[in-house]
């Protein structure tokens, strides 16, 4: 049966979940038809933005109310600056023993598993890096060859900071492998995949006075927990094109009824270890 | 300072050493690369490269008795497991050419060529996305010599890794070809117009909405299209003004000619100017700018008298007037 995370991007979301019953009424609309599965854990932080880090309070909160859920806690980050990395060290000793911890840069990888063995590594879906362009989404890309995972280099790689465990989403010109990776656990993102990030942030840049907007490492007042902006005309729409999303500094595409299909079909087959739905 | 320099051909190499640059940077794609993958490239450029490796080998031979060094870009973003091999190859034959130096975007290259044990530098581009100085020592442990920093970082964060990892050479860009996404984090393909452009160029129709469903209200609207209106004009300079110059050739934006100073004391040694793309005239125009305010530095003139120079090499001082252009602005506020 297959694993279920579930993401809080945002502490209060995640917050205003009054039970499991009530979580399960959140989730349900975003996993396919047909599918059976088991909640796995709860999943707080977000992948895209250091500023959307949870603080530790936050996360004892959050660690506290998924023990309530009986669900283990899982933390995401983002690629993270050295000012980042400071933050992330006053919350990592906050985490149980065992916690899985998304990480997103290679430096986050690397302190993470050798300063801290008692938690468990993910690489996250910017570091198992492929081509998605939602503009082409004929499916012609053989799986095989461009599942971010399937290079033995990059699993060396990977192996090599310790990590088993990888997340990806799914391109549009291609479906996942027919097999499983060999050693590697591997959780894929539902709904949508990512195409682009930005450091800097259009929408988190609205309150900023001219000079300030779009500076690296510019202040924000978390614009993107409150406004999306999904492309509404293509000058050259093509009929497999995907819609498409701004949301804070990224890109985001939704998976198609085709791709939807591939995902049942791969997690039918094992071929996915844990699914994830991100909801905010 | 030392500055690193684009070529895309042959004849600029003995030119641009005589003019100045210290390392010349180029991209090579192999015929048989093209057969076999197409566009997609293993250098972010499917044009303006040398067209061969006996090009490169020209390139070396023109500027290597000069003291001046050669790096190849092989700073693709993402590699299959028979591209991987493909560029373990070619960087086998670029290392027993002479080249001094690889630059690599894929954390998979850069272990794989570091295994090979080449007689050859290894620096880290920018599309490997080095944000933290955890991030510069890993890479240096894969074999890292240089870190070529991210276009969108700020001399805050420069310095914290420069003077966090003194051990390791890191490299900023000073100027031309802006990107509005970070660049080792965009999966899209820079298509053909009638396909709908990159994605930067944002051929397309956006609407913004409240994600709580409710309706905006008339002043979140006007705040919206103001700060639209303001970042179509930033990514028009990120893009060069729309791919001008100015009428002696000098290339609009991005621009960081006066934070030169403030680099070197963050701890860089390596200032790249960006444009493989652009012509022959423009590159020298670039070296020639940078070469003036690297001048002025290394002969001890203040850090306001060198801002001001940077600011009125174009002749129009009123571009620095607002920080669209700037890879640092942080420096207009703090000259």
């Amino acid at each position: 049966m297959l694993k279920l995370a579930v993401t809080f991007g945002e502490s209060s979301h995640f917050d205003a979940v009054e039970d499991r019953d009530d979580l399960e009424r959140r989730f349900q609309p975003c996993i396919p038809d047909d599918i059976s599965y088991r909640l796995g854990n709860i999943r707080l932080g977000n992948e895209f933005c250091e500023r959307l880090m949870p603080s530790s309070n936050q996360t004892r909160n959050a660690i506290f109310k998924a023990d309530r859920f009986n669900l283990p806690f899982s933390l995401v980050l983002s690629n993270l600056t050295d000012k980042g990395h400071k933050k992330l060290k006053r919350l990592l000793p906050v985490l149980p023993d065992n916690t899985d911890v998304t990480v997103n840069d290679w430096g986050t990888a690397a302190l993470v598993s050798s300063e801290y063995p008692n938690l468990s590594v993910t690489a996250g879906r910017l570091l198992c890096k492929h081509l998605k362009e939602a503009r082409i989404s004929t499916p012609d890309a053989d799986p095989e060859v461009v599942w971010p995972i399937s290079s033995k280099q990059f699993q060396k790689v990977l192996g090599g900071l310790g990590i088993q465990n990888a997340e990806v989403d799914l391109a549009p010109h291609t479906r996942p492998p027919a097999k499983k990776t060999p050693g590697f656990s591997v959780s894929l993102h539902l709904q949508r995949g990512y195409s682009a990030k930005s450091h800097v942030c259009k929408v988190g840049s609205i309150n900023l006075p001219p000079e300030k907007k779009f500076a690296p490492g510019h202040l924000c007042r978390r614009e993107c927990l409150d406004y999306v902006s999904p492309v509404i005309e293509q000058p050259h729409p093509k009929k497999d094109a995907l819609p498409v999303f701004q949301r804070g500094n990224t890109w985001f595409y939704e998976y198609s009824e085709r791709m939807n299909a591939a995902i049942a079909t791969a997690i039918e087959n094992s071929v996915i270890d844990q699914a994830i739905v991100t909801l905010d | 300072m030392k500055i690193v320099s684009p070529i895309s051909k042959v004849e600029e190499a003995a030119e641009f050493a005589r003019i100045g640059a210290d390392e010349l940077f180029f991209g090579v794609i192999p015929e048989e690369w093209t057969k076999r993958y197409g566009n997609f490239t293993a250098n972010r450029r499917s044009a303006n490269n040398l067209n061969s490796l006996a090009d490169v080998q020209e390139v070396i031979c023109a500027v290597q008795g000069e003291g001046k060094r050669t790096s190849v870009a092989l700073n693709g973003t993402t590699h299959t497991a028979e591209q991987i091999e493909f560029v373990k190859e070619l960087a086998v034959k670029l290392a027993d050419m002479g080249v001094d130096s690889l630059i690599v975007g894929d954390v998979q290259v850069l272990s794989l060529v570091n295994e090979l044990e080449l007689p050859v530098r290894l620096h880290v581009s920018s599309t490997a996305s080095c944000r933290n100085i955890a991030t510069a020592r890993y890479f240096q442990k894969l074999g890292a010599d240089r870190i070529i920093l991210p276009r969108h970082v700020s001399l805050k964060e420069v310095s914290t890794m420069a003077k966090g990892a003194p051990e390791i050479e890191f490299e900023a860009f000073v100027l031309n070809d802006g990107c509005p996404y970070e660049e080792g984090l965009c999966h899209t393909l820079h298509l053909p117009n009638q396909m709908g452009g990159p994605l930067c160029f944002e051929q397309f129709g956006l609407e913004t909405e409240r994600l709580d469903g409710n309706s905006m209200s008339a002043g979140e609207i006007q705040q919206i299209d103001q700060n639209d209106t303001c970042y179509d004009r930033w990514r028009w300079s990120k893009f060069s003004r729309g791919f001008t110059t100015t009428e002696s050739g000098q290339p609009y934006g991005p621009c960081g000619l006066c934070a030169i100073p403030a680099l070197k004391e963050a701890g860089v040694e390596y200032i790249k100017i960006a444009g493989r793309d652009g012509n022959t005239t423009r590159k020298i125009k670039s070296l020639d700018m940078v070469l003036e305010i690297t001048s002025r530095l290394n002969n001890g003139e203040n850090n306001k008298s060198i801002m001001s120079c940077a600011k009125g090499l174009r002749g129009q001082p009123e571009l620095c007037q607002n920080s669209e252009m700037c890879y640092y602005p942080e420096v207009i506020e703090t000259p």
